[in-house]
C-alpha cells in the first residue's frame, strides 16, 4: 500500500513538472544556428554541372557539405574532440569523399549527396603522413595512405586493403609525400633532414619495391613546405637562401642530382624572412599535375611560372597579390588571384592557367569588413558556362574566420560567421528604449532640467509629444502599407535602429566573446548578428572576462561593457570597452596595465556617471581602479574597509584572502592551503551577483520555518584527487566563506573522480561527478540551513556568524554522463527554480530542482506530504519532455547561460558550443502570461453579451414594473 | 444580535468579510428599491401581504455592517461598548449585569479565537510571516575567483 502511495506521488509530481513545448510552439521563441569552424579542407564538386555542393573538414573535427547557393548545412557529421576526430586528409572524387581521421588511425568514405558512410576501415598504427588519390589508366581506384613507416593502398570502392608494406629504413628517413602519375607507379617520398631525399617506388599492382634512390640536397628541411610536384613527375623545391629552384625528374635512374635554376635568371627574389611557397595543381589524380604552377615570394606577391622542358618560364607576375588559387572545370584550368584595389576593397581576376591571358569581364570585388579580419584563404570555384567561356565563384576564409561567398561582380551570396562555432564567454544586455521613449527619457533628464527655464521645458515637451505622434502614425502607415503585400514578401529585417525593449524585456542583446578575439551582438530574439568587431592580435590562447559596467538603465550615459583581454605567454591583460548596443569602441580612456592582472571585481559602487566600478589586481596585489575618477577614489577610500577580494592559485592549491586599504594597496587576511601532492583544486565559484532569492526559509510539514543559510561570500570550492586510481580517487568540495576564510563544510565523495560539474545557488550547490566504484555519473546536492531561527535578519555579516549552518546532503544516480549545468535566474527569484543540463547528445534537460533536494524522505511522511517533498528515490528520471531544444540539439554544449526577463515566470537560456541555441523556459509555467490559445473572442464575446442583456433586462423590467403600477 | 457573533464573523477571515459585503450590498440594494417605491407609489399600490415596517432581517444586516466597520475601526468598538452600558443604567443590577455581558462577550471571542485557532487560520506560525522577511543587506562586498 506504502509503495503504491509512493508511486502516485512520482508520478503526480511528474505530472505537475511536466513541460514541453507544443508542436505549433516551435521556432516561436527559440532558434538555433549550426557551425562548423575553421575550414582547413575545401572542396567543390565538380562532379556535374548543376551541383551545390561544397565540401568542408574544418579544425572542429567537422566534416559537413554546404549549399553552395544558400551557405546552409546539407549534412554535418560531428566528430569526437581532439586528436581523436582530428581530420587528417580530404580527398574528394566523384561521388565519393574519402577522409582519414584522428591521425592515419581511420579511413573513411562519405557518399556526398546526403552524407552516408560508405565505408570505414581501421588503418595500422603509425602516424599520419599523406593521403593521396591513385588513377590507373584515366581511372582513379585506389587510394593511398603514407604513415611514419608504412604505406598502404586501398580500393576506393570498398575501402578493403590492396597491399600495405614498410618503408625502407623509416627511422633514420621522414617520409613526408605521396606522388602518384599515370604510369602505374606510386612515389613515397622522404628525407633526411639537410643530407638527402629518398624517393621509394611502389607498383600499383602488389607494392613491389621498382626502384629506390636517394638524391643529396643539403639544404633541404621539410620537404612538405618547399616541394611540389608539377608536370609529369618532376620534382620542383624552392629554397630561399641560395634563391633558387631546384629540379629534380622522380623517375629517370640517371640523374642523381637536382638541377639548381637562380631565381635571378627569371628576374625575381625572395622577400627577405619570408619562405617562398609553391602551389601546383593536379585536377585529375589519374593524369599528372599541370607543368603550371605559383611561387609565393612575399606576403603579397605570386608569379605563375611554367615548367616546360626542363626550363622555367614566367608567365605572370602579381604584384601586389594576397591570394592565388587554381580552379578546374572540365579540361580547362584557371587561376584566380586577389589584388588589394584600394584600402577597403580587393579585386578578383581569373587567368588562363596555361598562358596567363586575363579572362575578360571576370573581375569580382571583395569588400572587406572594416570591423573584420584580412582575407587568408581563397577558394575557387569553376564552371563552364553557356558560351564555354569559364565563370567563377570564391569563398573566402578571412582572418576572422569569415566565409563569404561571392559571384559576380562581387555579390555577396551568402556569408558564415564560423568564430561562434568557439564562443569563449557572453553576457545579455537589456535594449534601449526607442529613440522617441528615450526622447522622453532625456526631457526629464536632471541636466536638463537644471539648465532650462519653464517655457523651454513646455516647448520641449510639446516638441516630444509631437515626435511620438510622427513616431505613431508612421507606424500604423507602415502596417498599412505590409498589409497589402503578400505575407511572404514582408522581411523581418532586424536593424540596430529598429531594435527596442519590448514590452517584458524579453528580447536582449546577445554579445558574445569568441576565441579567435572577434565579438558579436546578437538579437536573442532572431539570431541576427547586428553588429562586429574583430580584435586584432589576439593570442591563441588568450583569456577573456567580459564585465557589464553600466547597463542602458541610465538613458544619456550610454550603456558600457568592458572586456579584458589577458595574453596568457606574458600575462599582460588589456581592456576593450565598447557599447555594447551598437558595438563601437568607447572613447573613455583606459588604464594601461603594466603589470599581469591577476583577477577583476566588479563592485556595486558607482561614478557620477553611473558605471560600475572594476577593480583590477595584478600580481602585486595592487589594485587599479576603472573608472579611476576623483569621486570613485573617494568612495573607495570610504568603502575600503569592507571591500574584500579572494584568489585562487590552483598551481599551488593556495585559497588567500585579501582586504582592500585605503591606499588601493591591499593585505592577506587569510590564507587556506590545499596540498597540491593529494588532491588539486579545479574550480571555485562564488554565488550570481544578479541572483535573488525571494523566500528566506522554507515551510517545514508542521508550519514552522527551516532558514536558510544565505550568505552572499560563500564559495565552493572543488577539489580532485591527484591519485587516479579508481579505488583511491575521490572529489572533494569545500565550501568557504570568502571574506573571512572559514570553512563551512567539507565533504568528500569517496571512489569518484572528475570532470565535475557544479551549480552553487541561493542556500545549494549540486555537483556531478564520476561513481568510478558503480561506473555511473551522480548528482550530489548540499543545501544548507540556518535553523528554525534567523541569527540576525536585517544584515548579513561575515564576521558576525557565531553559528554553523546545519548541511543537509543527499545523491541521486544520473542515468546520462553531462556536458555542462547551469540554474535557471529569475527576476525576483519567486518561480521555483530548475536545472538546465547540457548532455553529449546535444539535448538541454531542464530538471526540477524539487527533485534534487536534500530533504526528500525515505518514509513518506503526512508531513513531508504536506511540504510536497518527493519521495526519495536514488534514480533521477530523464523525460524527454524536460528536453527543451526537442529536436533541435546542440553539438558539444559547452555553456549554459541563463538571464533573468521582465517576466517573473520566464528565464532566457543560451546554450552554446558547437552550435547556438537560444530559447526561454518557464520553470514554474507562465503563471504571469495568458497562454497562447487564450481565447480572447470567446472571452470578449459574452462579456458583450452579458452586458447588452443586462441592458436589455433593465429596460424589460422597467416596463414590466410600469406595466405593473398601472394595472 | 449584537457584537460577539459579528465579531467571530469579521475575524474569520477576508473571505468571510467579503462575503458578508456581498450579501450587505445586495440587502442596501434591496431596501433602497423598496424605498423608491414607496416614496413613488405612495400608500395605494401595496400588493397583498406587504406591510410597511422594515423587514427584520435588515437591521440584521444593517448591525452586520456596522460590525464590520467596527472591526476595521477598533475605537468603535468601545463606543458600542459604552451603548449597551448605558441601556443598563435604569437597572438596578447594573454592575453584575455589565460583568455577564463583559464575561459573556469574552467567552464568545474566546470561543471564536479558539474556533479560528483550530482551523488553521490565525497566523501563529512563523511560516505565516516568511514572506514579509526583507533580504538582509550585505555588509562586505567580496569577489575574485581563480588566478587568470
Amino acid at each position: 500500500m506504502a509503495w503504491l502511495v509512493v508511486r502516485l506521488a512520482i508520478s503526480v509530481s511528474l505530472l505537475y513538472a511536466a513541460s514541453a513545448v507544443f508542436e505549433d510552439q516551435v521556432g516561436k521563441f527559440d532558434w538555433r544556428q549550426q557551425f562548423i569552424g575553421k575550414v582547413r579542407f575545401a572542396l567543390f564538386d565538380t562532379h556535374s554541372q548543376a551541383s551545390k555542393k561544397l565540401l568542408v573538414a574544418t579544425d572542429k573535427n567537422v566534416f559537413a557539405s554546404l549549399n553552395s547557393r544558400t551557405g546552409d548545412l546539407f549534412w554535418r557529421h560531428v566528430d569526437k574532440t581532439g586528436p581523436e576526430g582530428h581530420i587528417d586528409a580530404l580527398l574528394m572524387y566523384g561521388q565519393d569523399a574519402v577522409v582519414v581521421v584522428g591521425n592515419g588511425r581511420l579511413l573513411r568514405s562519405w557518399e556526398t549527396t546526403v552524407g552516408g558512410l560508405k565505408w570505414e576501415t581501421v588503418l595500422d598504427t603509425g602516424s599520419f603522413q599523406a593521403a593521396a588519390l591513385v588513377g590507373v589508366q584515366d581511372l582513379v581506384k585506389y587510394v593511398a595512405v603514407l604513415k611514419k613507416s608504412a604505406i598502404s593502398l586501398h580500393d576506393l570502392s570498398s575501402g578493403s586493403q590492396i597491399w600495405g608494406e614498410n618503408l625502407p629504413d623509416s627511422d633514420s628517413v621522414q617520409y613526408q609525400t605521396i606522388y602518384s602519375g599515370e604510369n602505374g607507379l606510386v612515389f613515397v617520398l622522404g628525407i633526411v633532414p639537410n643530407s638527402h631525399i629518398v624517393i621509394v617506388e611502389y607498383k600499383i599492382e602488389d607494392g613491389e619495391i621498382m626502384n629506390k634512390k636517394s638524391v643529396e640536397a643539403a639544404w633541404m628541411s621539410s620537404l612538405e613546405s618547399s616541394c611540389a610536384v608539377v608536370s609529369s613527375g618532376i620534382l620542383l623545391c624552392v629554397d630561399q637562401i641560395t634563391q633558387s629552384l631546384y629540379t629534380l625528374p622522380l623517375q629517370s635512374a640517371e640523374q642523381t642530382e637536382m638541377r639548381q635554376i637562380h631565381l635571378q635568371m627569371l628576374d625575381l627574389e625572395v622577400a627577405s624572412g619570408f619562405r617562398p611557397v609553391l602551389t601546383s595543381t593536379q585536377p585529375n589524380p589519374a593524369q599528372p599535375p599541370l607543368s603550371e604552377f605559383f611561387l609565393q615570394l612575399s606576403p603579397d606577391h605570386h608569379i605563375l611560372l611554367q615548367f616546360k622542358d626542363g626550363l622555367i618560364a614566367l608567365l605572370r607576375d602579381f604584384s601586389p597579390s594576397y591570394l592565388a588559387a587554381f580552379a578546374t572545370s572540365g579540361e580547362r584550368t584557371v587561376a584566380a588571384v586577389m589584388s588589394p584595389k584600394n584600402d577597403t576593397a580587393c579585386s578578383i581576376n581569373l587567368f588562363s592557367a596555361d598562358t596567363g591571358r586575363k579572362h575578360l569581364d571576370t573581375t569580382i570585388i571583395y569588400h572587406m569588413d572594416p570591423n573584420g579580419g584580412k582575407p587568408n584563404r581563397l577558394y575557387v570555384h569553376a564552371f563552364l558556362k553557356k558560351d564555354d567561356s569559364v565563370g567563377y565563384r570564391v569563398m573566402v576564409q578571412t582572418e576572422d574566420l569569415t566565409l563569404t561567398f561571392l559571384q559576380q561582380p562581387g555579390r555577396v551570396v551568402w556569408m558564415r560567421e564560423e568564430a561562434l562555432a568557439d564562443v569563449v564567454t557572453m553576457e545579455m544586455v537589456d535594449l534601449p528604449f526607442t529613440g522617441t521613449q528615450a526622447e522622453l527619457e532625456g526631457e526629464f533628464g536632471k541636466k536638463a532640467a537644471i539648465q532650462d527655464g519653464l517655457l523651454p521645458m513646455v516647448l520641449k515637451r510639446l516638441s516630444s509629444q509631437f515626435i511620438l505622434l510622427q513616431a505613431w502614425l508612421a507606424h500604423l502607415w507602415k502596417l498599412f502599407y505590409d498589409a497589402r503585400k503578400p505575407r511572404s514578401s514582408v522581411k523581418h529585417e532586424v536593424t540596430i535602429d529598429i531594435l527596442s525593449r519590448d514590452e517584458f524585456n524579453l528580447q536582449k542583446m546577445m554579445l558574445m566573446v569568441t576565441a579567435s578575439g572577434k565579438l558579436f551582438g546578437i538579437d536573442s530574439k532572431s539570431g541576427t548578428i547586428l553588429w562586429k568587431q574583430y580584435l586584432e592580435n589576439i593570442q591563441p590562447n588568450s583569456v577573456f572576462k567580459l564585465i557589464v559596467q553600466r547597463t542602458t538603465a541610465h538613458f544619456p550615459h550610454p550603456p558600457q561593457c568592458t572586456l579584458l583581454i589577458k595574453n596568457k605567454d606574458t600575462g599582460l591583460g588589456s581592456l576593450y570597452v565598447f557599447n555594447p548596443i551598437f558595438g563601437k569602441k568607447s572613447q573613455i580612456s583606459v588604464p594601461t596595465l603594466p603589470r599581469p592582472v591577476l583577477q577583476t571585481l566588479l563592485l556595486p559602487v558607482i561614478d557620477q556617471d553611473y558605471a560600475k566600478v572594476l577593480l583590477l589586481i595584478d600580481d602585486q596585489y595592487k589594485v587599479t581602479a576603472f573608472p579611476s575618477t576623483k569621486n570613485v577614489l573617494q568612495q573607495l577610500q570610504d568603502t575600503a574597509s569592507s571591500i574584500f577580494f579572494y584568489l585562487v592559485d590552483s598551481s599551488q592549491g593556495k585559497l588567500s584572502g585579501f582586504r582592500l586599504r585605503k591606499d588601493l594597496s591591499t593585505e592577506l587576511i587569510w590564507e587556506v592551503v590545499i596540498p597540491t601532492e593529494v588532491q588539486k583544486i579545479v574550480a571555485v565559484k562564488g554565488k550570481r551577483a544578479n541572483e535573488h532569492v525571494h523566500s528566506q526559509g522554507r515551510v517545514m510539514g508542521d508550519r514552522s520555518v527551516l532558514y536558510k543559510y544565505l550568505n552572499p561570500n560563500l564559495l565552493a570550492v572543488i577539489t580532485e584527487s591527484t591519485d587516479t586510481h579508481q579505488e583511491r580517487s575521490f572529489v572533494g568540495i569545500f565550501l568557504i566563506d570568502g571574506v573571512t576564510g572559514r570553512i563551512v563544510h567539507e565533504a568528500v565523495q569517496r571512489k569518484a573522480r572528475g570532470p565535475v560539474h557544479f551549480v552553487h545557488s541561493e542556500n545549494w550547490v549540486v555537483y556531478v561527478y564520476w561513481n568510478s566504484k558503480f561506473r555511473r555519473n551522480e548528482f550530489s546536492v548540499l543545501e544548507l540551513f540556518e535553523g528554525a531561527e534567523l541569527y540576525n535578519s536585517t544584515v548579513f555579516s561575515s564576521l558576525d556568524r557565531p553559528h554553523a549552518p546545519q548541511v543537509l546532503q543527499q545523491s541521486y544516480i544520473f542515468p546520462a554522463p553531462i556536458n555542462t549545468l547551469e540554474a535557471t535566474l529569475t527576476e525576483k527569484g519567486i518561480t521555483s527554480r530548475h536545472l538546465l543540463v547540457g548532455l553529449p547528445s546535444g539535448n538541454i534537460l531542464s530538471l526540477p530542482k524539487m527533485f534534487l533536494d536534500p530533504r526528500r524522505p525515505e518514509l513518506v511522511s503526512e508531513q513531508s506530504r504536506e511540504e510536497n517533498l518527493i519521495p526519495y528515490a536514488p534514480e533521477m528520471p530523464i523525460r524527454e519532455e524536460w528536453f527543451i531544444n526537442y529536436n533541435q540539439t546542440v553539438s558539444r554544449v559547452r555553456g549554459i547561460y541563463t538571464a533573468p526577463s521582465g517576466l517573473e515566470s520566464t528565464c532566457l537560456v543560451v546554450a552554446y558550443g558547437l552550435d547556438i541555441y537560444q530559447t526561454r523556459v518557464f520553470p514554474s509555467k507562465q503563471f504571469d502570461v495568458l497562454k497562447d490559445d487564450y481565447d480572447y473572442i470567446l472571452i470578449s464575446s459574452v462579456l458583450f453579451g452579458l452586458f447588452f442583456a443586462t441592458m436589455i433586462s433593465k429596460r424589460l423590467a422597467e416596463v414590466k414594473l410600469l406595466n405593473r403600477a398601472w394595472r | 444580535m449584537t457584537s460577539p457573533g459579528g465579531g467571530a464573523l469579521a475575524a474569520r477571515g477576508g473571505a468571510t468579510v467579503k462575503r458578508m459585503k456581498w450579501s450587505l450590498e445586495l440587502s442596501l440594494g434591496n431596501s433602497r428599491n423598496r424605498g423608491d417605491r414607496q416614496s413613488k407609489d405612495g400608500d395605494v399600490m401595496y400588493p397583498v401581504g406587504y406591510s410597511d415596517k422594515p423587514v427584520p432581517d435588515t437591521s440584521v444586516q444593517e448591525a452586520d455592517r456596522n460590525l464590520v466597520e467596527k472591526h476595521k475601526r477598533q475605537a468603535l468598538v468601545c463606543v458600542c461598548v459604552c451603548e449597551a452600558f448605558k441601556l443598563l443604567e435604569s437597572s438596578s443590577q447594573q454592575w453584575l449585569q455589565g460583568l455577564v455581558y463583559l464575561i459573556g462577550n469574552l467567552l464568545g471571542s474566546a470561543l471564536a479565537i479558539y474556533k479560528c485557532q483550530s482551523m488553521g487560520l490565525l497566523p501563529t506560525h512563523s511560516s505565516d510571516w516568511l514572506a514579509f522577511i526583507e533580504p538582509p543587506q550585505r555588509l562586505e562586498i567580496m569577489g575574485g575567483g581563480m588566478v587568470m
